[in-house]
């Protein structure tokens, strides 16, 4: 058995996942449909691209409904990495209001633009992730650790209690959540150089 | 905020590594798979691969060099993938929305669009709108005419558009696209440094990242380009070719300088469950 799951929906990552989760000697399976998902402990759903297109296309799959029951009923570890953790807010604003898997009490928005700070839309590039509690899959990681970030939108909630690590990016920014044994990040720890597997390691010895 | 980035830039030609001056001499340097393996040793803050095989290439009476080369790039963008634990970014020939979902499919993360975000830059919104802006880069060629007067060559540097790079910067930026890549024609190959106001004319005129591109020949032209113009990332071809570990020295050389950048990393394994 594949303790792993990584869901194919064609996103641009799908291919970095499975890069990188080989390069560390993590088998894992492809999850394309409903009954691929009994088969798997640890469900990681990439993400680029918009909040509209992942959910249309997991739609399009017919795996919304278990996937949403897999991660509520706290029966299967989630990782979903940028869009794919995005997508676990109520719903989105990424070209028109979009809804999403909704098992996380939040909404998808755009950056806010400082004048200040002059910050740039979309937010790219290595980024200090300072962290806000002691999450397991930052794990042999050291504070402040840079990650790699590809994002114009991000996550906004009130439950700051999920939130375990941010970035300064004109406001504070969610870097990272994890609430049970739901972990989400907004950057793309596939290609976050030695940190991003060292939390891909992490994530699956969960 | 964004640590400032250095990008090495891989030029390809043809399925093979090469040299680039004043995009029009090129000098092979070895296959792909060669710099593949010294890449992931690097830990670079990302990489750019730029396809600059040329229609005229296929003139060649080589048909098997034109249709090789289609195939080589997304193979060699399969390959690369495979050891690369950093962004990259593919550019060369992009036309269609196929061609880019290829690509991305093959396992790059963002696509360069140069010549067709020139002849139509509604294709640069329809990217945008398909695969977000953050994935699509659009590439200027850009050759000076005067003291404060610049311009946008189309197709590989070869053909003049009347188009000011300020102008065509701000265009692209309003159909979307997420990043300008800032390529110097004159300065290319040159080792004499950036083109810096134009650098920084570009970077006054957008709100969106800059990676200047052109003419670094030693580490203290990354400093000028980024204390003159302040652009998101420095970029450079040649210069990371030349010696081992090029990329961590470069990297080491402005940490130590006190800039903004990634604290300079070289590979080390990790522990696995399995070991």
């Amino acid at each position: 058995m594949s303790k792993i799951g990584i869901i194919n929906y064609g996103s641009g990552n799908f291919k970095s996942v499975c890069n990188a989760l080989n390069h560390l000697n993590i088998s894992w399976a492809e999850i394309t449909s409903n009954d691929h998902f009994s088969k798997v402990s640890h469900i990681i759903l990439p993400g680029v691209g918009t909040y509209r297109d992942c959910m249309e296309r997991l739609e399009k799959m017919d795996i919304i409904d278990i996937l949403k029951n897999a991660i509520k009923s706290d029966k299967k570890y989630f990782l979903g990495i940028c869009v794919g953790m995005q997508v676990l807010t109520k719903y989105g604003t990424e070209f028109g209001k979009h809804e999403g898997l909704g098992v996380i009490n939040g909404k998808t928005g755009i950056i806010n633009k400082n004048k200040k700070k002059k910050n740039t839309i979309p937010h790219i590039g290595w980024t200090e992730v300072t962290f806000k509690k002691n999450s397991k899959i930052y794990q042999g990681i050291e504070n402040n650790s840079s990650f790699y970030f590809l994002h114009s939108y991000r996550v906004q909630t009130t439950n700051t209690e999920i939130i375990s690590g941010t970035v300064d990016y004109g406001d504070e920014i969610i870097a990272s959540l994890e609430s049970k044994k739901i972990y989400g990040v907004q950057f793309h720890p596939e290609k976050s150089q030695m940190n991003g597997l060292r939390l891909l390691n992490n994530f699956s010895n969960l | 905020m964004p640590k400032l980035r250095i990008i090495p830039i891989i030029l390809l030609k043809n399925g093979r590594v090469v040299q680039s001056k004043n995009f029009n001499r090129h000098q092979v340097l070895g296959t792909p798979s060669v710099i593949v393996g010294r890449l992931s040793n690097w830990c670079a803050d990302e990489v750019i691969y730029l396809d600059i095989s040329r229609d005229s290439q296929y003139d060649l009476n080589r048909d098997d060099l034109n249709f090789k080369n289609n195939n080589s790039i997304l193979s060699i963008i399969k390959e690369v993938s495979e050891n690369c634990f950093m962004p990259f970014t593919v550019g060369g020939g992009i036309k269609t929305i196929q061609d880019i979902e290829d690509r991305l499919a093959a396992g790059a993360d963002k696509v360069s669009i140069n010549s067709q975000a020139i002849s139509d830059p509604k294709y640069i919104s329809e990217c945008a709108r398909i695969f977000g802006s953050q994935c699509i880069v659009v590439s200027m060629d850009v050759k000076k005419i005067s003291q404060s007067c610049w311009e946008v060559y189309a197709n590989y540097g070869k053909d003049s558009t009347n188009h000011s790079p300020t102008e065509l910067a701000v265009k692209y930026q309003e159909h979307g696209a997420g990043e300008i890549l800032l390529n110097s024609i004159d300065k290319d190959g040159a080792g004499t440094g950036y083109d810096l106001p134009l650098v920084k004319s570009v970077v006054d005129a957008v709100s969106i990242p800059v990676i200047a591109q052109g003419g670094v020949g030693k580490w203290e032209h990354f400093q000028e380009c980024i204390d003159f113009a302040k652009p998101s990332a420095v970029a450079a071809a040649n210069i990371f070719q030349y010696t081992e570990n090029s990329y961590f020295n470069a990297n080491e050389y402005l940490y130590e300088n006190s800039y903004d950048v990634r604290k300079p990393t070289l590979n080390t394994i990790i522990e696995t469950a399995e070991n």
